[in-house]
């Protein structure tokens, strides 16, 4: 079996397992729920490993692209909770939001970017890898943001996860402008992907001061929170819009 | 005056100011990129003489809006390191370097801003096509094109097979000559130039990209990347200090806040 063919089965039997997950939820069987939300993501992270020998060689950035990554690390980041915290309402609350993600990597055409000479780095899945993280704590904390925000639940997470999806952000772009610079001459350049970024980050910032001032209570925070992702799903939108056009066309940027 | 120059609030407003600024900023080079991805290849200056129009408002903007948070963050800064500093000894070595730790990420910050600055105005940029045989001035030196080695992937799915390339480049200053092999991403710095290699990579199936040498002089690098990484790693030891102090519960965070 190649390994297309072995990513393919596990992303789908991930997708089946994300699904059932839900439905156990739904019907209050929290045990199943969490036990097959397990499998769901041991399957993901095999079809995850499989996409670095997707065109017949080992090449890593498949492996962190935003489109399975993203619920990826959506998914370790709700088991991560459910080890750490007591509280088991979190995963809970994170399943449907893996089944939803990972719905949407469904729509998208199947395959992986080609390499080109300039991300044979390993700057380049470093890059992709903290920043799908980031955007995932992103979606993740405004999730919880908008759960507190409802009275559905009473937990600050959203905000450890908002402060971390920052540092994490933080990270990936001088990951990215040390990589920008190696590949294209200077670290940061005009044009709608960096300026998005910058957006982000800046956005991000204005919500780790805001913790300083008394003004700004944990429900104003958490309505930041959510609306963050807003943001950070409309810019990597655009860039995954982008993206398929070079998967379809085989080109590059 | 001073404390609202130096107020947290005053940075909240200007943060979310220069998001604001900077996300119409992504649609305007989305949709007018002939106009605005120019600004890669000329300092602003020069670029503001050939190529602005009304549609250039939101540079303006963001630049007034990027130097107020300047000024911001160094009266920040400097206002709280008078109010730490006296009281030092007051805490243990740990403590008061996780207390120092924000104004040292605010200031690497203000140095990355800078450097930004120094780019955006002194930058110099330029594209030139390498054709083997050639020979280029750049600067004070003659750049020649002795060999051109592409290497491609033995792969049939790759439409774009180019893997890697190297070029062989022979320099003439003055009466010294220098051989230097340029490739994709192992970009080098010489007589005060970093030179890189790009390509068209979106050349038709079976036809060799267009490859170019890039010449750049760029005053705010060092600035950006070692005020970038300092300011990151700073930032994930002060979090990771202040949920260990809360997981501890040994002083609760908001003493830590200062």
């Amino acid at each position: 079996m190649s390994a297309a063919s072995i990513s393919l089965i596990g992303f789908y039997g991930a997708l089946g397992a994300y699904g059932l997950s839900v439905l156990a939820a739904w019907l209050q069987k929290h045990r199943i729920s969490v036990m097959i939300f397990g499998i769901g993501w041991l399957a993901h992270s095999v079809s995850q490993l499989a996409r670095g020998w997707y065109l017949g060689f080992f090449f890593p950035n498949p492996i962190v692209h935003e489109l399975t990554f993203l619920p990826w690390c959506l998914a370790a980041l709700g088991l991560g909770l459910r080890t750490v915290r007591t509280d088991t309402r979190m995963l809970r609350q994170a399943v449907m939001l893996v089944f939803v993600f990972s719905l949407v990597t469904m729509l998208f055409p199947k395959g992986v970017l080609a390499p080109f000479p300039k991300n044979q780095t390993i700057f380049s899945p470093l890059f992709f890898a903290c920043e799908v993280l980031a955007h995932a704590c992103f979606i993740l904390g405004a999730w919880f943001g908008l759960l507190y925000l409802l009275r559905k639940s009473d937990s600050r997470l959203f905000h450890s996860l908002v402060i971390w999806g920052f540092v994490f952000y933080s990270v990936s772009q001088i990951i990215g402008a040390i990589w920008a610079y190696l590949g294209w001459g200077s670290p940061f350049h005009w044009s709608d992907r960096h300026l998005g970024s910058a957006c982000l980050w800046c956005y991000y910032a204005a919500y780790v001061h805001l913790s300083f001032v008394a003004q700004w209570d944990l429900r104003k925070r958490a309505g930041i929170a959510a609306l963050g992702a807003i943001l950070a799903i409309l810019f990597t939108a655009n860039y995954q819009l982008f993206e398929l056009r070079m998967l379809i066309t085989g080109g590059h940027c | 005056m001073w404390r609202s120059i130096a107020s947290v609030q005053l940075s909240i407003y200007l943060l979310f100011l220069a998001a604001s600024n900077l996300g119409i900023a992504a649609g305007y080079l989305k949709w007018m990129p002939d106009t605005f991805r120019p600004l890669n290849k000329m300092p602003l200056p020069d670029w503001w003489s050939t190529y602005a129009t009304a549609d250039a408002w939101w540079i303006v903007t963001l630049l007034i809006v990027l130097s107020l948070l300047g000024v911001n963050t160094a009266a920040c800064t400097v206002d709280r390191l008078c109010t730490l500093w006296p009281r030092r000894f007051d805490y243990g070595r740990q403590r008061f370097l996780v207390l120092l730790s924000p104004s040292l990420m605010h200031i690497f910050f203000l140095l990355a801003l800078n450097g930004h600055a120094l780019s955006l105005f002194n930058g110099v940029h330029k594209d030139l096509p390498l054709v083997q045989g050639d020979t280029i001035p750049v600067g004070n030196a003659l750049v020649q094109v002795e060999w051109i080695q592409p290497r491609y992937w033995d792969n049939p799915l790759l439409k774009n097979p180019l893997k890697q390339c190297t070029i062989g480049l022979t320099f003439h200053i003055g009466s010294k000559t220098v051989s230097r092999e340029l490739r994709f991403l192992k970009p080098f710095i010489l007589d005060g130039w970093s030179y890189h290699l790009d390509a068209n990579l979106n050349a038709n199936p079976g036809e060799p990209p267009q490859l170019f040498l890039q010449v750049r002089k760029d005053p705010g690098l060092t600035l950006i990347l070692i005020g970038g990484a300092a300011m990151s790693i700073l930032m994930g030891w002060y979090f990771f200090q202040l949920s260990r102090l809360k997981n501890n519960s040994a002083s609760p965070p908001k003493a830590v806040a200062l």
